[in-house]
């Protein structure tokens, strides 16, 4: 069966993180490390003690005992047997330390920082479910604010046209009223120069004669007639209020003129 | 043990630098137990330089008081016998501080976790 390569990158952080647990979990049992390298001391002490403190000791006490010729080969071996025989002895102790403390003390060491690879593991994958939730929380509110945005560029669009609608609409309006006002002052200048005229006829009140010369000459020519106005002009104009009227009367001194 | 880098490949200058930061990040947060392990192994050197230095001296002394040869016919191989199983029972407490089992771990996440019941390299 073949295994699934880990990426390069991720490789590296499984080796980071596994170095880190295997740290924090060492930092924890250290008592428990210390207490066993002492032991382990303890044991080098006593063999060197053994050998040096009880055995050299009794041999060189018991050497004046022994004949001088059997002594060396003898006692040598005696002593290469005993010190075997302890490091037999001191076997024991070591393999209940080894095998038992030892191994146990490794195997929790192993087991703490596999089990805080596993937390690590399911810490991040609790960290990486909720930024999921919260990604997938984003979207809807990013989906419902997208749908709030087109409803509200809708919405100004809408606007913007009933604006523009309605400035026209004003627009018009206002010419309109403009007109009307316009209308309305020429009726009052019209009313003002017939009642001037009709002033002027009564002999009431001396009305510009030219202007109603002009004003007959154009009424003469619209009806084919040779007829003049036999008065001689004024220098006072009339003026009109209204623009309509003001052309009207641009229109016949152009005309005239 | 720890992890060749040379197999691997060559990161970019980017990824040393966090490479690096990664790493330095550890050695600031974990500095005690990086201080204590190195501390252990100190003090077993200092104990095989003290074995020498006293233990041993004064056993080839109390050997040469008993022999009347020279110690290299006599008591030169009991005397490589004691420092054989000195070293050996040495080896022991470095054993316990070396953590063969992690780094056989790290060598297996660096072999896609192959080969891990079969590793047995030690530091």
């Amino acid at each position: 069966m073949t295994r699934k390569a880990i990426p390069l990158k991720q490789k590296r952080l499984l080796l980071h993180q596994m170095i880190q647990g295997f740290f924090s979990c060492l930092g924890e049992n250290q008592e428990s490390i210390l207490f066993l390298l002492q032991k382990l001391k303890d044991l080098r002490k006593e063999n060197v003690h053994r050998i040096k403190g009880d055995l050299l000791v009794w041999l060189c006490d018991n050497k004046k005992n022994l004949p001088e010729s059997q002594f060396q080969e003898k006692w040598i071996s005696f002593l290469d047997r005993l010190i075997s025989n302890l490091s037999l002895e001191q076997q024991k102790s070591y393999s209940f330390l080894e095998q038992g403390l030892i191994k146990n003390i490794l195997d929790k060491i192993a087991k703490d920082c596999l089990t805080k690879k596993i937390e690590m593991v399911s810490n991040l994958s609790t960290e990486l479910e909720k930024e999921s939730c919260q990604k997938k929380d984003l979207q809807s509110e990013l989906e419902i604010t997208k749908e709030a945005l087109i409803k509200t560029t809708e919405e100004c669009q809408s606007l913007k046209d009933e604006n523009t609608r309605l400035q026209a609409e004003n627009q018009r309006l206002s010419a309109n009223l403009y007109s009307q006002e316009d209308m309305q002052q020429a009726v009052n200048d019209y009313e003002t120069m017939i009642r001037e005229i009709r002033e002027e006829l009564e002999g009431k009140k001396n009305y510009d004669l030219w202007r109603l010369k002009v004003f007959y000459n154009k009424i003469a020519s619209i009806t084919n007639s040779k007829w003049e106005y036999p008065g001689v002009p004024k220098s006072d104009m009339f003026q009109p209020r209204s623009e309509s009227v003001q052309k009207f009367l641009d229109s016949l001194g152009s005309n005239f003129s | 043990m720890i992890p060749d880098q040379d197999s691997f490949p060559v990161p970019n200058p980017e990824e040393i630098a966090n490479i690096s930061a990664q790493y330095l990040d550890l050695v600031k947060n974990h500095a005690n137990e990086i201080s204590w392990l190195l501390e252990q192994h100190a003090n077993l050197r200092s104990e095989y330089v003290t074995f020498f230095k006293k233990d041993l001296k004064e056993i080839e002394v109390a050997l040469q008081g008993i022999t009347s040869d020279s110690p290299e016919k006599s008591s030169r191989p009991l005397v490589e016998k004691i420092v054989g199983d000195f070293r050996r029972d040495l080896e022991r407490s470095y054993d316990l501080l070396n953590f063969t089992f992690f780094w056989n771990l790290v060598k297996a996440i660096e072999n896609n976790g192959d080969n891990y019941d079969q590793e047995s390299d030690s530091p």
